[in-house]
């Protein structure tokens, strides 16, 4: 059965108070409100819902939790950017070292074996906070969100 | 939804290529949406962190116009339909009774605007996910229907019949009192 006259624009009516319809099904719903008072007060009410649920209020977010989120957030951004500067430095130091060592090999000074201490290291704790990650991957509650 | 907060002084190490002020901007309307998706304030705070850290992430995947809106509403819905399953999973688990829900307050109780919102608001929470994300992005959000689209992965015809769905059962929940 086809749908009445009524039902066709009330299935618009939505649309049409979103402005969200063509020109021409725009034209076609405002030429039917003009002579039929019952879509009109149909649309009424959905403006008046419209209306309603854009005014809910809802508690507004605690302003110190606020703060802390972003604090957190900051935290962890710099981290990122901290770890990609340790580890580009710490690579191209580590290539420099082998290609100074391969061509000038000598018995490398304390300053050098001072150097070399704190590159090593800082590369023990990369990887030790790698496998931490990798373990911890299978439980993180958001690995499988996609973006 | 406009912001009205005074807003405090960007972090250092987030202020790059806008996402400072994007995060001062919109930090309230992502949480209050986060809110109304899991409702749980503890579980939207932390969703709102991690939308954002995710956001950072993609943030050169934004719309040409430079909006990230979209992106962001699309990181938070993903993580809180994640979370509802995960709770329906859990539900399942321990076999807990559905809650009935909150029955609509008589006439009596409809005198002040207040709590008509309240009526309104638990007819809401008795659509179906699909249709309620729709009017909330639409009415509550101010989102576009090709923006909505983007956000739900669907299409702008199936959002359009979608909220007209959503509106006209509230319509006739709330009749009496429209």
């Amino acid at each position: 059965m086809q749908p009445s006259r009524h039902e066709q624009i009330r299935a618009l009516l939505s649309a049409y108070l979103d402005e969200e319809l063509t020109q021409a099904d725009s034209q076609r719903v405002r030429i039917h409100l003009e002579d039929c008072p019952e879509c009109r007060q149909h649309l009424h009410e959905l403006g008046r819902l419209k209306s309603l649920t854009g005014r809910l209020a809802f508690p507004d977010p605690p302003e110190e939790k606020m703060k802390e989120l972003e604090r957190r957030l900051s935290v962890r951004l710099s981290r990122g950017l901290g770890w990609i500067l340790v580890c580009g430095g710490a690579a191209a130091w580590l290539v420099y070292a082998l290609v100074m060592a391969i061509l000038h090999w000598r018995t490398p000074t304390v300053k050098e074996m001072l150097g070399g201490a704190v590159l090593v290291g800082l590369l023990m704790l990369f990887f030790s906070v790698l496998r931490e990650r990798l373990l911890e991957l299978p439980h993180d509650r958001y690995r499988s969100v996609k973006k | 939804m406009a912001e009205s907060r005074a807003e405090t002084r960007p972090a250092a190490a987030i202020q790059e290529d806008g996402l400072a002020t994007f995060f001062q901007q919109h930090r309230r309307r992502a949480y209050l949406f986060a809110l109304q998706m899991v409702g749980d304030p503890e579980d939207a705070m932390e969703l709102t962190q991690e939308a954002f850290l995710r956001l950072h992430k993609c943030w050169h995947k934004r719309s040409a116009s430079g909006s990230a809106l979209p992106l962001l509403y699309t990181i938070l819905r993903n993580l809180a339909l994640d979370l509802l399953r995960k709770r329906a999973v859990r539900r399942e688990e321990e076999a807990a009774l559905e809650q009935e829900p909150t029955p609509e307050p008589g006439p009596e109780a409809l005198a002040s605007q207040e709590q008509l919102s309240a009526a309104l608001w638990q007819a809401i929470l008795r659509l179906p996910q699909a249709q309620r994300e729709v009017l909330l992005l639409k009415d509550f959000h101010g989102l576009r229907y090709d923006e909505i689209a983007r956000v739900t992965g669907s299409t702008r015809a199936l959002v359009s019949s979608r909220l007209h769905d959503a509106r006209e059962r509230l319509r006739r929940r709330l009749a009496r009192y429209l």
